[in-house]
C-alpha cells in the first residue's frame, strides 16, 4: 500500500493534468469522477475522514476519467492500477 | 485582519451539513435526474480547490472549509435560473466551480454551500469567421477548446500553463492570464460578450460588439467576479487567424536591471513577441547550468515570436537588436526548448507530495518600480525564514509594466508553524508590492486568501463592490466571503476576518 499511497498522494495534489484526455461528453466531466477526485477520496478513507461504506465505494465505481487519462498523466502513473491497489486493500480491511 | 490557521478544526464529520431529503426532493424534481450529487465521497470531491493553504491544511487532516450540502451539475443556463431561483426562494448558498485549478480559494465551501458544476456545459455555441468571434459554455475545458479552434484555422491566443485544467469560465472568472498575453492581452482583452444568471435569477445579456460607449462596461463586473455577482454561462471571445509560424530565442544577459532596460524597450517600441519570459538569478539558474552563455551572463531571457513570415521576421530582429544593444547575448535554444516541452504541467504536485509548503505569488509592477520592489521582496521574505526558497519571473510584459511571479517554498516542518509563516510571507509580499504601487494579483484572482489586502488595494472602489454586492445579492447566496466581500453568517474553516 505504501507505494500506492505515493502515487495517490501524486494524483490527488496534481490539478488533473490529464484532464483533457477526457472526452467531451457529460458524464466524464463531473469534478468527483476525475482521476485526482478519486486520488483524494482514496487518501481520505486511508486516514480515517471518510467511511469505507457502500456509497465511497460506488463513487470509487465510476472510472470513466480515469481510464481516459492512462498513457496521459504528467507523472506517468497508471491510476486505474494505483486505485485497483487502494480498493483491494480497503477491502481487505473490512 | 487576521486568518484562522487552527488546522484541528473542522473534522468532516463535525462540518457536515447536507442539503435535507424535502430540500433535495424539491430540486431533483425542478432539475431532473442525473444532475445532483448528493453522497459525501462526491461533496468531499468538491471541498477543496488548488489553494496551496488550504492543501496544507489537508495535509494536516482538515478540510479548508466545510463539505458542500450537494453538488448540482446543470446543463443549460435554463437549468441554472431554475437552480437559482429554488436557492434564493430557500435563501441557499451557490458557488460556481469550473475544473477546481484556481489557487487563491475561489471555490472552498464555508459554510456547506452547494456547488454548480458547470463542467456539462462544454460545448462551443458559435464560431463567427466574419467577426472573429467564439461563443463558448462556460464549463468547458480549456485545452480542448484551444484545439478546436486550432481545427477551424483560429486560436484564441490565451494559453495559461493551466490550459488543460481549467475552464474558459474560470478563465473569466479569476480574470486570467495566458502565456501570450504580451501580444494577446489578458481574459479581460478577450471577451467582447457574455451571459451570466444573476443573484436574482434573472438573465443578464452583454451582446458581443466591438466596442461601445453606454457606460461603465458592465462585461467587466462580470469578468473577474468570481461568481460573486453571477454566474458566467456564455462568452464571446475575439479569435484569431491561428500562425503557422513561429520562433524562439534565448538571450542572456549580464543583469536583471538591463533585461528589464530592454524589456521595457520592446513593448514601447510596439513590437509584439508572442511570449517574453525573464528570469531572475535563482530561476535563471535552474535553467542554465552548464551552458556556456550563462557563465558571464547570469540573467535569461526567453522570447517565442509568430505571425506573418514578414512581420515574425521585423519583429524578432529588431527585439534582438535592442537586447544586444542592452548586453545581451543569443544562446543556445535548449531553455526554449524545454519551455515549449513542459509549458502547461504544474510544478506544485511534486513539493506537496514530499511535504514542502510551496506557493505562487503574482503581482503587477510598474517598470519604474519594479526592480526596487523585486529586491526588497528578495530580502524581506529571507528575514522571515531565511532558508526559504525564493525565485521570481517575469511573462507578462507590458508598455506601462509588468507581472512579477514569484515561488515561496518552506521546507518540511511542523504545520502549524508552517501556516503562519506562510501567511506572514504572503502579508510581507503583499504589503511590499502596495509600497511600491504595485496591484496585489496580476491573474490568480482574489478568492479566499487575498481578501483581506482589498481594501488596500481598491480603497474606495471597495465601497463600490460592497454597495454593488449588496444591492445585486442581498442574501449573500453568491459565493460568500470570496473578493474580499462579507462571510455568511457561521462561515468556518479558513476564514478571513473580511
Amino acid at each position: 500500500m505504501g507505494e500506492a499511497i505515493k502515487s495517490l498522494k501524486i494524483c490527488a495534489f496534481c490539478p488533473n493534468t490529464c484532464r483533457s484526455s477526457y472526452a467531451a461528453t457529460e458524464a466524464l466531466q463531473i469534478e468527483s469522477q476525475t482521476p485526482s477526485a478519486l486520488s483524494f477520496i482514496c487518501l481520505a478513507v486511508h486516514q480515517g475522514n471518510l467511511e469505507w461504506d457502500q456509497e465511497t465505494k460506488d463513487v470509487l465505481i465510476r472510472r470513466n476519467a480515469v481510464k481516459a487519462s492512462v498513457g496521459h498523466c504528467t507523472y506517468g502513473l497508471n491510476m486505474t492500477q494505483v486505485l485497483d491497489a487502494a480498493v483491494q486493500s480497503f477491502n481487505s480491511q473490512t | 485582519m487576521a486568518i484562522s490557521t487552527a488546522v484541528k478544526a473542522p473534522k468532516i464529520s463535525a462540518k457536515d451539513i447536507p442539503i435535507s431529503a424535502e430540500l433535495s426532493k424539491k430540486l431533483q424534481a425542478i432539475i431532473g435526474d442525473n444532475k445532483l450529487l448528493l453522497g459525501k465521497a462526491d461533496r468531499y470531491a468538491y471541498s477543496r480547490d488548488r489553494l496551496p493553504h488550504g492543501l496544507y491544511r489537508i495535509r494536516a487532516g482538515a478540510l479548508p472549509g466545510t463539505l458542500p450540502s450537494a453538488v448540482i451539475l446543470p446543463e443549460s443556463t435554463e437549468d441554472l435560473i431554475s437552480i437559482t431561483q429554488f436557492c434564493l426562494a430557500n435563501q441557499i448558498a451557490l458557488i460556481p466551480f469550473g475544473a477546481g485549478s484556481g489557487v487563491l480559494g475561489g471555490t472552498i465551501p464555508l459554510n456547506g454551500e452547494m456547488i454548480i458544476d458547470l463542467k456539462k456545459m462544454n460545448r462551443i455555441l458559435d464560431i463567427n469567421e466574419i467577426n472573429g468571434t467564439v461563443t463558448v459554455q462556460a464549463g468547458m475545458n480549456g485545452m480542448q477548446f484551444e484545439e478546436a479552434l486550432n481545427k477551424r484555422g483560429f486560436t484564441a491566443g490565451h494559453y495559461p500553463q493551466s490550459i488543460a485544467m481549467s475552464t474558459v469560465g474560470g478563465w473569466a472568472a479569476c480574470r486570467g492570464a495566458g502565456q501570450a498575453s504580451s501580444r494577446f492581452g489578458k481574459i479581460e482583452d478577450m471577451v467582447l460578450g457574455l451571459k451570466a444568471v444573476l443573484p436574482n435569477g434573472k438573465l443578464l445579456d452583454v451582446r458581443p460588439v466591438a466596442r461601445r460607449s453606454v457606460g461603465p462596461s458592465i462585461k467587466d463586473i462580470l469578468v473577474g467576479s468570481e461568481g460573486v455577482f453571477g454566474f458566467i454561462t456564455e462568452i464571446t471571445l475575439r479569435i484569431w487567424k491561428k500562425s503557422l509560424l513561429s520562433e524562439g530565442c534565448v538571450l542572456a544577459f549580464p543583469s536583471l536591471q538591463v533585461g528589464f532596460n530592454a524589456l521595457r524597450e520592446i513593448m514601447q517600441s510596439e513590437l509584439r513577441p508572442e511570449v517574453i519570459r525573464l528570469y531572475d538569478v535563482e530561476e535563471s539558474h535552474q535553467r542554465t547550468e552548464n551552458i556556456a552563455e550563462f557563465k558571464e551572463k547570469p540573467i535569461l531571457c526567453i522570447m517565442k515570436f509568430s505571425g506573418l513570415p514578414e512581420l515574425l521576421a521585423v519583429e524578432k530582429k529588431l527585439s534582438i537588436e535592442i537586447a544586444q544593444k542592452y548586453g545581451a547575448s543569443l544562446a543556445s535554444l535548449a531553455p526554449y526548448e524545454h519551455w515549449q516541452k513542459t509549458r502547461y504541467q504544474s510544478y506544485s504536485t511534486q513539493w506537496q507530495t514530499d511535504d514542502y509548503y510551496m506557493d505562487t505569488v503574482e503581482v503587477t509592477a510598474s517598470w519604474s518600480e519594479v526592480e526596487a520592489m523585486y529586491k526588497t521582496i528578495a530580502k524581506e521574505v529571507k528575514v522571515i525564514y531565511p532558508e526559504l526558497h525564493f525565485g521570481a519571473h517575469w511573462s507578462h510584459i507590458y508598455p506601462e509594466g509588468l507581472c512579477q511571479y514569484m515561488t515561496i517554498r518552506l521546507p518540511p516542518m511542523d504545520n502549524l508553524q508552517a501556516h503562519q509563516l506562510h501567511l506572514q510571507l504572503w502579508d510581507k509580499i503583499e504589503s511590499i508590492c502596495l509600497q511600491f504601487g504595485g496591484s496585489i494579483a496580476h491573474h490568480h484572482g482574489v478568492g479566499l486568501l487575498r481578501g483581506r489586502w482589498m481594501k488596500d488595494e481598491l480603497n474606495e472602489g471597495m465601497h463600490l463592490l460592497e454597495a454593488l454586492k449588496l444591492s445585486l445579492d442581498p442574501g449573500n447566496l453568491f459565493n460568500p466571503g470570496k473578493l474580499g466581500l462579507p462571510l455568511a453568517n457561521g462561515a468556518h474553516g479558513l476564514t478571513t476576518n473580511n
